[in-house]
């Protein structure tokens, strides 16, 4: 495999760590938020890595410390082998020519005080890449990319005049028109109807195969995640629970959590109308106040002792796979079939 | 100008009170201005002619000096707009750039910043104000400036708010990840959106900084060289017997200036957010009408619920949408039925005409609803008897719903046990306390909340354990159809599983009738039997649930299914429709879809199709529907 | 006892903003022009007088131990005296403050009831000619100077109608107990508590009225009426309930606004309470009674907003206790 482009090293991400004099007086300091717990994660250039998680699984946090809009309480961030972790000034500012990043929220990710053309142009002239005469062209041409088309009538047009779909695809061609290396989408397409969403995304593989982008894509679906990417590494309560290339993974979890993502996916080819069902123990754990042991074991069907004491250790399960899971070889054999 | 601030400008101009409170600004502005030159004699000239009342001479007659009220009602206004904009102003800048720091750089300088706001909120400004004047002596600058230290808060917090609200906004964010430093960010995006509430807020600082200057003036520590209307009402104030005018005038003054400028504000609020001024509101009374004569008796066939050509639409300004536009359906006792489709496609509204909540903007044009046989809808007013509507006497006991709860269903101020005991008690007045509660307990068994979670109020529960407690509500008084509203949006994969789960196995214990209304047709596919998916206000194809999936009939549904990845079977490319709005297909002569369709033809778009029946309660309206049904389900092999 | 715990923990938040106030009092009588001790004792006080008051204050100290002392004097209740009268300044604000909580704590009173009434009935039928009207009369009732509204009444009705006394709070010659004096009071009330009212209610209705149409928008409402809860249910238990939450928070900070419109209004009317008090003082430049006046608004207004508090954490359990 090729050197990755982009690393997130042992990153750790805790919230309200000091809550303050009077508030610990008074007992009402709030918990401590652990956002992100020991998330190791690698992209490889012109592939996509999928980030797959609830709320509250610590996939956003990662993907702002990738992008550099926050920065770790411990960990690293290594862009081409470096380590760019507390950039600053000019060199961040290069650094994010290179990283860029797509959000979730199409309605709010323009100026709505600024014409289409005036946004996509924005990152030209910040990183004083192209000369001001040959914006409009290089505005135009983007547009065409992202398949918006008369491409001069939305250069002119202002977000409000725009539906979703397209406010989404200018998103992108935001974050593209740069020529970054990698892009980090939070949740591209959730948002977006479910008949324009398949559009944005073929839109984005499209892109990747003519540009040799990196994606990092972040979402809270599954089946996205396959369709989308190379790799999928599955968060849960700020740590990565399993990882490993999309179809092995899917074919093969090795860890519960994944099982049950994979079966609470509603079939949208349902052949088969009713499914089996377990009912789960425990109810969506908080950040604050992490479980002992596994942290997942409050909610997991399989859960042993062991898992209540002791924190699983990364099992390698081959071809690239880990999961953490004192049980993931006999997971990934049995599925959820309760172990001896 | 971008369309929103025009859109403003021109709301503000349209409304009776912001083009009254602009032209009153107006010719007060324009009479300060002119003073001077006006001809006006002087406002400080003593004359003989001693409390004159109005006369052709003196229109507001003389005080007690014989100076002419008019003049120094117009030589007056001078001050109030010196004191207005120059206190507004000062006020707004020191405000805006310490609220904007604060906002931006957060940290402990928000810390100490929102500190000093909130002590200055506490300070009673006006006895400060009169305690720097009284200690400094009174004059126009000095006021000025006092003001603006005691009220600048307030902008300041306004504009701490502001910026916190755009801080994370996403084009605010994205700016920065493309590498724009904080300034550029603060100038080209924070400032220019942020500046709206503050410059409105500015109009009602202005009418604050006249009453105080005002009121300065009247306790006698205005400025002594100036004509105020504030001290023109503290000198009338001792002739009040003798020569009433005095005070009048510089009263009505003040008042028309301090009102025109607080409605302008007020105006520029509503142009800015017009849902301000109509959203909420008490349900309007609905024309009713009696129920039909020789309604026949229900059998156990009679469908459950019956909808026949439904048609909601909603009046905004001068323009009428029709969201709900020509529905008909029926469900059969203990039928479960999913209606899915896209934002704006009428589901949502669909759901709300059935249980007559509509919004006071909608109104039924037509159609008929029944429930199990009695029409509670006719020709799309509600059907009453006996003084009672109908649906009244269904609500919660025979039909119940489950809203989407993430978007605070529940009431927050009540423990989820009490709401459950209001309506039991609603609907049955004489029900015993532990009958009541041993009832409640049962529910809460039944979908699995923990009793202990029983006292809890929604905000202290899980996103998860609150739209139980909503699906408990609906089942309280053991309804025989439940009408649930995306019940699973906004909540996680396993809770959302978990939800459903719950739903589809209570339908099967407590035999009840179900319609499910989502966006997701993987949700519907599990619950439900039959599937009617919903585009631009029609139910474009219906069908049992297996046969939608194996043989859809319309070219919408295949793309809803094709469209969705899967985790089984082959990766193949998604379906996916260009990125058109609805408003093109409300639009349409022929087929409302035909705009955005992969396989429209010519007859497409200049022909509505026809309800196509293809048997076995599969319906679809697409003049090709034949052709679809006949072909696999697969969506590659869709017509070219 | 979590509510206890939750007034001591904002009364230790109110020590911060107590100490500020008094020091802006502490260093705006040393900014002023002037010698402080003759703002403090008053012009062409005695020599003797004088040097008493320079010993009192410290004010042949360094500046620090001055306010060390200033806040000592406060400790003890000592707000100095009024060089007019030569009595304690606190004496003599505690003498006028049963008035001016007569006379506001009635129009606010009466102006918050009304004002929460007529907004609420107002909310149920947004954008309508009434509720424009409605809304436009509120608007330019709070615009108008709370002292000339207070003027134009005594105009109608003691000077022209001649139905009510036109100032002060009883009758030279009427009763001095008794129901007598409980409606001579009462008559010499109307007309203040009037005008201070008409202002606040002009305020109190367009609050209202915002805040209970955003509630009866609220997802909670329509589950309550799909219930079938009757309207009137709907109203009191969930829209009201949920909209006195902001309804209380700004009552509670405005206080201080009130108060103000309270001394305006006593000037007009001559009614014996504090606002009175403070125009005698301006009047007479009676320096350490405008100051004493001063921090006993204050502390009035942070009393008001810790109590506010508490009433909205009893009224709204998710506010952390």
């Amino acid at each position: 495999m090729t050197d990755p482009i982009l690393t997130l090293d042992t990153l750790r991400m805790v919230y309200n760590a000091d809550p303050g004099i009077l508030a610990r007086l008074t007992g009402r300091a709030d918990p401590p938020v652990i956002a992100a717990d020991d998330v190791t994660l690698h992209l490889h250039p012109g592939k996509t890595l999928a980030v797959v998680g609830e709320s509250g699984s610590g996939k956003t946090t990662a993907g702002r410390i990738a992008t550099l809009q926050e920065r770790p309480t411990s960990g690293r961030v290594l862009f081409e082998g470096k380590d760019v972790t507390d950039l600053t000034g000019t060199a961040l500012k290069a650094f994010r020519a290179k990283v860029q990043m797509i959000f979730q929220n199409p309605y709010d990710a323009l100026n709505p005080r600024l014409t289409i053309g005036q946004s996509l142009a924005e990152p030209l002239t910040l990183h004083g890449l192209v000369p001001k005469s040959e914006l409009r062209t290089a505005v135009l041409e983007m547009l065409e990319a992202v398949e918006l088309r008369p491409a001069a009538q939305f250069a002119d047009a202002f977000p409000s005049e725009l539906s979703g779909g397209q406010l989404q695809r200018i998103a992108i061609a935001r974050a593209l028109i740069i020529k970054p290396r990698v892009v980090i989408a939070d949740e591209p397409v959730s948002m977006l109807d479910v008949s324009i969403r398949s559009g944005v995304m073929n839109l984005m593989r499209g892109l990747q195969r003519n540009t040799g982008v990196t994606y990092l894509y972040i979402t809270h679906d599954l089946s996205v995640a396959r369709y989308m990417a190379d790799r999928i590494a599955v968060m849960y309560l700020g740590a990565v629970l399993e990882e490993g290339p999309a179809e092995a993974l899917i074919s093969g979890a090795g860890h519960p959590y994944t099982r049950l993502l994979i079966q609470a996916a509603p079939d949208h080819r349902a052949s088969e109308v009713k499914r089996q069902r377990i009912r789960l123990p425990g109810d969506a754990a908080s950040q604050s106040g992490l479980p002992t042991g596994c942290r997942f074991h409050p909610r997991c069907p399989l859960a042993q002792d062991v898992c209540r004491t002791k924190v699983p250790p990364r099992v390698d399960l081959g071809t690239g796979q880990t999961a953490a899971c004192h049980f993931a070889e006999e997971v990934r054999q049995d599925g959820l079939a309760i172990p001896a | 100008m971008t369309p929103g601030l025009a859109k403003t400008v021109r709301g503000t101009l349209r409304s009776l009170p912001g083009a009254l409170s602009l032209t009153v600004l107006a010719v007060i502005v324009a009479a300060a201005l002119l003073a001077p030159v006006l001809g006006l004699p002087d406002p400080a000239e003593m004359a003989f002619d001693l409390y004159q009342s109005p006369n052709a001479d003196h229109w507001l007659g003389t005080d007690n000096f014989g100076r002419d009220i008019f003049a120094r009602v117009v030589w007056g206004a001078r001050v109030a707009l010196v004191v207005a904009i120059g206190a507004a102003l000062l006020s707004i800048l020191i405000g805006s750039v310490l609220g904007a720091v604060a906002g931006y750089f957060g940290g402990w300088i928000d810390g100490l910043l929102s500190r000093v706001f909130d002590i200055f909120l506490l300070i009673p400004t006006f006895f400060l104000i009169l305690l720097i004047v009284a200690l400094f002596g009174a004059s126009l600058p000095l006021t000025i400036v006092a003001i603006a230290l005691t009220t600048w808060p307030r902008s300041a917090r306004l504009m701490r708010s502001q910026v916190l609200t755009l801080k994370s906004r996403v084009y605010v964010q994205a700016a920065l990840a493309a590498g724009a430093s904080h300034w550029w960010v603060i100038v080209r995006h924070v400032i220019p959106n942020g500046i709206a509430p503050i410059i409105t807020d500015g109009t009602i600082l202005m009418g604050m900084a006249i009453l105080t200057e005002a009121g300065l003036s009247f306790l006698g520590l205005g400025d002594q060289n100036l004509v105020s209307w504030g001290g023109m009402i503290f000198e009338g104030q001792r002739h009040l017997r003798l020569a009433p005018w005095m005070s009048i005038a510089p009263g009505v003054a003040l008042l028309l200036l301090v009102a025109s400028l607080n409605l302008l504000g007020d105006s520029i609020n509503f142009a800015m957010n017009p849902q301000l001024r109509t959203r909420g509101g008490a349900p309007k009374a609905r024309t009713r009408v009696a129920p039909p004569a020789n309604e026949p008796e229900p059998t156990a066939e009679t469908p459950i619920l019956e909808v026949e050509d439904l048609r909601l639409v909603y009046t905004a300004g001068d323009r009428k949408i029709a969201a709900v536009d020509g529905v008909s359906f029926s469900l059969p006792r203990g039928g479960a039925l999913g209606i899915v489709g896209e934002s704006g496609c009428g589901k949502s509204s669909l759901g709300s005409a059935l249980l007559q909540t509509m919004p006071n903007n909608a109104e039924l044009t037509s159609g008929t609803i029944r429930y199990d046989g009695k029409a509670i809808v006719l020709n799309g007013k509600p059907v009453a008897e006996k003084g009672r509507s109908r649906i009244d006497a269904l609500r919660w006991t025979r039909m119940a719903t489950i809203f989407q709860s993430a978007m605070n269903a529940l009431n927050p101020v009540t423990t989820v046990r009490r709401q459950m005991m209001d309506a039991l008690r609603l609907h049955k007045p004489g029900i015993g306390k532990e009958e009541a509660a041993a009832r409640i307990g049962e529910v809460f068994d039944m979908i699995g909340i923990p009793r202990s979670r029983m006292n809890a109020y929604p905000h202290q529960l899980s996103g998860g354990m609150r739209q139980r407690a909503m699906i408990a509500l609906s089942l309280i008084l053991e309804p025989e159809l439940v009408i649930a509203d995306e019940p699973t949006t906004a909540l996680d994969m396993l809770i959302q599983d978990q939800i459903l789960g719950e739903i589809a196995d209570l339908r099967e214990r407590l035999n009840l009738s179900l319609i499910l209304v989502s966006h997701d047709m993987g949700a519907v596919a599990e619950s439900c039997e039959t599937v009617a998916v919903m585009y631009a206000g029609r139910i474009v194809e219906i069908a049992p649930t297996r046969r939608i999936f194996d043989r859809p009939a319309h070219p919408y549904t295949r793309t809803l299914i094709g469209a969705l990845p899967s985790l089984t079977g082959p990766l193949e490319d998604l379906a996916s429709l260009p990125a058109t709005d609805t408003e093109a297909a409300a639009s349409a002569t022929g087929c409302r879809f035909a705009h955005a369709c992969p396989a429209a033809t010519d007859l497409c778009r200049a022909q509505v199709p026809p309800a196509v029946d293809l048997g076995d309660g599969h319906v679809s309206e697409c003049h090709y529907a034949e052709d679809f049904a006949a072909e696999a389900a697969d969506p590659q092999e869709a017509r070219a | 006892m979590r509510l206890l715990r939750y007034f001591l923990f904002r009364l230790l938040q109110m020590f911060p903003i107590a100490l500020f106030i008094v020091v802006i009092n502490f260093a705006l009588i040393h900014m002023a022009p002037g010698d402080v001790s003759i703002l403090l004792a008053g012009e062409g006080a005695d020599p003797q007088y004088m040097e008493e008051v320079r010993q009192r204050y410290g004010l042949d100290l360094p500046l620090y131990q001055q306010l060390g002392a200033y806040i000592g004097q406060l400790l003890q209740g000592d707000l100095g005296l009024s060089f007019r009268t030569r009595e304690p300044v606190i004496g003599i604000i505690a003498e006028r403050i049963p008035a001016t909580l007569l006379l506001a704590g009635t129009a606010l009173v009466l102006a918050s009831v009304l004002g929460v009434i007529i907004g609420a009935v107002m909310a149920r039928r947004p954008g309508s000619a009434m509720d424009t009207a409605v809304t436009t009369l509120s608007i330019s009732l709070f615009s108008i100077p709370v002292f000339w509204l207070g003027l134009m009444l005594i105009l109608l009705f003691a000077v022209t109608l001649r139905w009510l006394p036109s100032s002060g709070m009883v009758s030279i010659a009427g009763p001095r107990e008794g129901i007598g004096y409980i409606l001579d009071v009462a008559m010499h009330m109307i007309l203040p508590v009037l005008s201070l009212s008409a202002i606040w209610l002009g305020q109190y209705v367009r609050l209202s009225r915002a805040s209970v149409s955003e509630t009866l928008a609220e997802p909670y409402v329509t589950t309550a009426r799909a219930i079938g809860f009757p309207e009137r249910r709907v109203m009191s238990r969930f829209a009201l309930r949920n909209a006195m939450l902001p309804i209380v928070t700004v009552l509670g900070l405005e206080l201080g606004l009130l108060l103000s419109g309270a001394v305006l209004t006593e000037t007009v009317f001559s009614w014996p309470g504090l606002g009175r008090l403070i125009y005698e003082a301006i009047l007479s430049r009676d320096t350490p009674v405008i100051m004493g006046a001063f921090l006993i608004m204050s502390f009035t207004v942070m009393l008001a907003a810790l109590l506010t508090d508490l009433l909205y954490a009893a009224l709204d359990p998710r506010v952390r206790l």
